[in-house]
């Protein structure tokens, strides 16, 4: 054999699929029924029959830089059509999660944000470091006291931690984690390309540019999602979560620039915080409902469908909590502000800068931790999808 | 022994190759049989095939050989259109319970036939897979055996109609014949009730029913069969035209955990010999054989590399998840992943053959002996049964070609001779 090649089997990244949920990869006898019935895979190299080699052999190095196992969408119809029960949905999914925590820089951090058992040390983290910097405006033992003294000012959460604190604190965070999170997408863009350089097929067919408009476009309508035959709730719990936090996303983006760029040149021309009826704030609940209504969906599916939903870890449940957390803690927030007038009871003074805590700590797990939970698949899949399109994979469908 | 001088009797359930195989060997060795077969005709499934692999010859020869052997034994007692209702007693004697149905054709029917014109009403022929249409009093195939002619109780309309009764020029037939039910005592039961073809309807994805020219691995038998519905013109359902591909589906239902969730066994090398015999009929035909892999063991594997070598047969290593109707002119598209290859395949067709397998087919006799018949995992009869003398041959076991059936069967009654002989001691 001129050509063998000698495979380098990794163990630990095996028992890591087998662990996460593709416990049922070995039933795998590569009858290819997946590659087939899947919506979503190209007719050159399909998967996901190939990735399930891939895995039982251990080839961790060649899963990590397939952008194929982020392109599939996990709908789960070759799940249920595997004849062996083999599932490779989810057998992708927790190959996803592989690679989540490969490219985590630093690693440790995808190590500690995967493990459920290290989730209150997570929490514990984010409250932690969210008390220091209240510690920074005065020492904390004041702040306890001073909180009903602060319900009499009008800008009342605000007095606890002040605007420029809490934009400075989670910018400095985020914006570190978001780095590591850059750095991930680059190393694995390369791994991508240097696949296909090995293979001789790296042909750009559209510039990187063009392929992130194209694919911001498709996300925009979720195509890919309607693509899978998982049916409409599914698309719909994941179009809920999506556009229900990039909303609040977009209007926490603003109320900083109404906050620090317009009002401060415009002379208070926007009443801050917004009042109810202000379309932001309107936006901003109309996105709050919808993250809402899109985790309970995804909730119900998980729960009520499982042959389709596939297996849920605790990687997929604590990033579903997670967001519906913020979102309901962040409309009791908004409420109990409207409750707790200066003259009412103390009691619902002290739940409403409670909830409002547990509300910060909470956005702190979902943004800062981003490269590192589940969440992450909004860079690598993004980053697959548009190398997909940029070398023209996304194109050449049966 | 007995006092007839016959060393016990066997009761055989099932008259296919395997029943009719055990029952010769066991009355040939001394044994008196009772052969009991739900069908009006001998031979199951193997009378319904158009050839055997590897030899390619037709089942009828071998068929005929061992209804010669069956017609010269005395000790053989043939029930068609029988059913076993119930078994009791005990191990050494087994009493069983037979139902045997109305042929309402007498033995003095010669097969002459006359009576089919008069008869008004019209049923759809199982043995050709519904392909075709008999009339109500009917001959089940060319070679039947017995070779008299059978009223469809379902069908016919019975002394209101009537017609056929002048028409019969020997009186052969009783429309009013009634259904009887007997008793017989037997040292030893062998289940020889084969096996049934995976209803292909159930398969989600392979478009059986849905598109008109998708057919069944048995349904191309009888299309290829002299004796079929177009005189072994191997055509297309929908218009009758000739064909230039054939796409074989392998495992259609089987080694699936959703169906069958054994391997069948047998339709890899069905499919390799309906490729053959179709190359024969159309020497351009291009014939694509979608597998997960080819099980032709022992020197099967040599009629493999045959067909591996005919440059028009295509095998693809990739199981066909999608089939669909393209177009109006009634041409398929199967879809599969080559998996060699790592590449999408969607080939159109002229007809698709899926190689539907082997299902369990136990029957439902009701056991009053203290212990039901013991099945495996997949719903085969268990060949060890913790009664003595229940026995079990052929695809009643598992799913086996012809040749296996023979030997298995030939081993099943050497186990009831065993129990007779017992039974004679006791």
């Amino acid at each position: 054999m001129a050509d063998a090649q000698r495979i380098a089997p990794d163990s630990e990244f095996l028992h890591g699929v087998l662990a996460a949920g593709g416990e049922d990869l070995k039933k795998c006898f590569q009858c290819a029924t997946c590659s087939t019935v899947c919506e979503l895979s190209p007719a050159e190299r399909p998967f996901p029959r190939k990735e399930m080699i891939w895995a039982q052999w251990g080839l961790k190095d060649r899963l990590v830089a397939d952008p194929d196992i982020w392109l599939c969408h996990q709908c789960n119809d070759c799940s249920t059509r595997c004849p062996r029960g083999a599932r490779p949905g989810d057998v992708l999914a927790a190959v996803r999660r592989q690679a989540v925590a490969h490219y985590a820089t630093p690693r440790a951090l995808g190590r500690y944000a995967q493990e459920v058992k290290y989730l209150p040390v997570m929490f514990l983290v984010s409250a932690g470091l969210l008390l220091l910097a209240l510690a920074v405006k005065q020492p904390l033992w004041q702040s306890g006291k001073g909180v009903l003294h602060y319900l009499d000012h009008p800008g009342f959460y605000a007095e606890l931690f002040p605007h420029w604190l809490l934009i400075g604190f989670f910018s400095f965070f985020w914006g570190l984690s978001m780095l590591g999170g850059l750095v991930g997408i680059v190393r694995f863009w390369q791994a991508m390309q240097a696949a296909d350089k090995a293979a001789g097929r790296y042909t750009p067919k559209t510039g990187i540019v063009a392929s992130l408009v194209a694919v911001l476009l498709a996300l925009v309508r979720h195509d890919n999602f309607a693509k899978c035959k998982a049916g409409a709730p599914r698309r719909l719990a994941h179009l809920g979560a999506f556009y229900g936090f990039l909303t609040l996303f977009v209007v926490s983006v603003w109320a900083v620039i109404v906050l620090y760029m317009i009002n401060p040149l415009a002379h208070h021309y926007f009443d801050y915080p917004f009042h109810l009826w202000n379309p932001w704030k309107l936006l901003a609940n109309a996105g709050c409902v919808a993250l809402i209504g899109g985790c309970l969906l995804a909730i119900r599916e998980r729960m009520q469908d499982q042959a389709h939903a596939g297996a849920s870890t605790s990687f997929d449940w604590v990033l579903v909590w997670v967001l519906l957390s913020v979102g309901v803690t962040g409309l009791l927030t908004e409420v109990l502000r409207f409750a707790a007038e200066p003259a009412g009871l103390a009691v619902l003074k002290y739940t409403a800068y409670t909830v409002y805590f547990a509300h910060l700590v909470l956005v702190f797990q979902l943004l800062v931790y981003l490269p590192y939970s589940k969440f992450a698949h909004l860079l690598y899949r993004t980053t697959a999808l548009v190398y997909a399109e940029h070398t023209g994979r996304n194109t050449n469908h049966t | 022994m007995s006092g007839n001088g016959s060393k016990g009797k066997v009761l055989v359930i099932g008259g296919g190759i395997s029943g009719i195989t055990a029952a010769i060997e066991a009355s040939e060795a001394g044994c008196e049989v009772v052969l009991v077969e739900q069908n009006p005709y001998l031979g199951g499934r193997v009378a319904q095939m158009h050839q055997y692999f590897p030899k390619l010859c037709p089942p009828t020869c071998g068929l005929e050989m061992n209804l010669r052997r069956l017609r010269a034994s005395s000790r053989i007692q043939v029930l068609t259109l029988s059913t076993v209702e119930r078994i009791a007693g005990s191990p050494g004697r087994y009493q069983a319970t037979i139902r045997c149905n109305p042929r309402r054709v007498t033995r003095k029917c010669t097969a002459c036939g006359a009576c089919v014109a008069a008869c008004p009403a019209e049923r759809p022929d199982e043995f050709n897979c519904g392909m075709s249409s008999t009339k109500a009093i009917y001959m089940p195939f060319e070679m039947a055996y017995p070779l008299q002619y059978v009223i469809d109780e379902g069908t016919c309309r019975g002394t209101a109609c009537g017609k056929c009764v002048p028409a019969c020029p020997y009186q052969a037939i009783d429309l009013e014949m009634k259904p009887k039910t007997i008793e017989i005592e037997a040292q030893a039961v062998i289940w020889a009730t084969g096996w049934a073809p995976y209803d292909a309807a159930k398969i989600e994805g392979l478009g059986f029913g849905a598109c008109r020219n998708v057919i069944t691995n048995l349904m191309l038998e009888r299309l290829a069969s002299p004796g079929g519905p177009t005189a072994g013109k191997i055509q297309r359902p929908s218009d009758g035209k000739e064909i230039q591909s054939v796409a074989f589906v392998q495992c259609a239902g089987s080694r699936d955990e959703n169906y069958l969730k054994h391997c069948s066994g047998v339709c890899c090398m069905a499919s390799l010999k309906q490729s053959r015999y179709v190359r024969d009929q159309y020497p351009n035909a291009e014939i694509y054989i979608f597998y997960i892999d080819v099980r032709s063991p022992g020197r099967l594997e040599d009629f493999y590399a045959q067909v591996q070598k005919d440059a028009k047969v295509h095998l693809i290593k990739g199981k066909v998840a999608k089939v669909h109707e393209d177009g109006a002119d009634g041409a398929v598209v199967v879809e599969a992943e080559d998996a060699l290859s790592g590449r999408r395949v969607a080939q159109k067709v002229d007809l698709v053959v899926l190689a539907t397998g082997v299902a369990p087919n136990s029957g439902s006799v009701r056991l009053e002996l203290g212990g039901a018949l013991q099945h495996d995992e997949h719903g085969f009869v268990n060949g060890d049964q913790p009664l003595a003398g229940l026995l079990a041959a052929g695809c009643a076991k598992r799913p086996a070609d012809v040749a296996s059936c023979v030997r298995d069967a030939t081993g099943a009654a050497l186990k009831a001779l065993q129990c007779c002989v017992e039974g004679s001691r006791g």
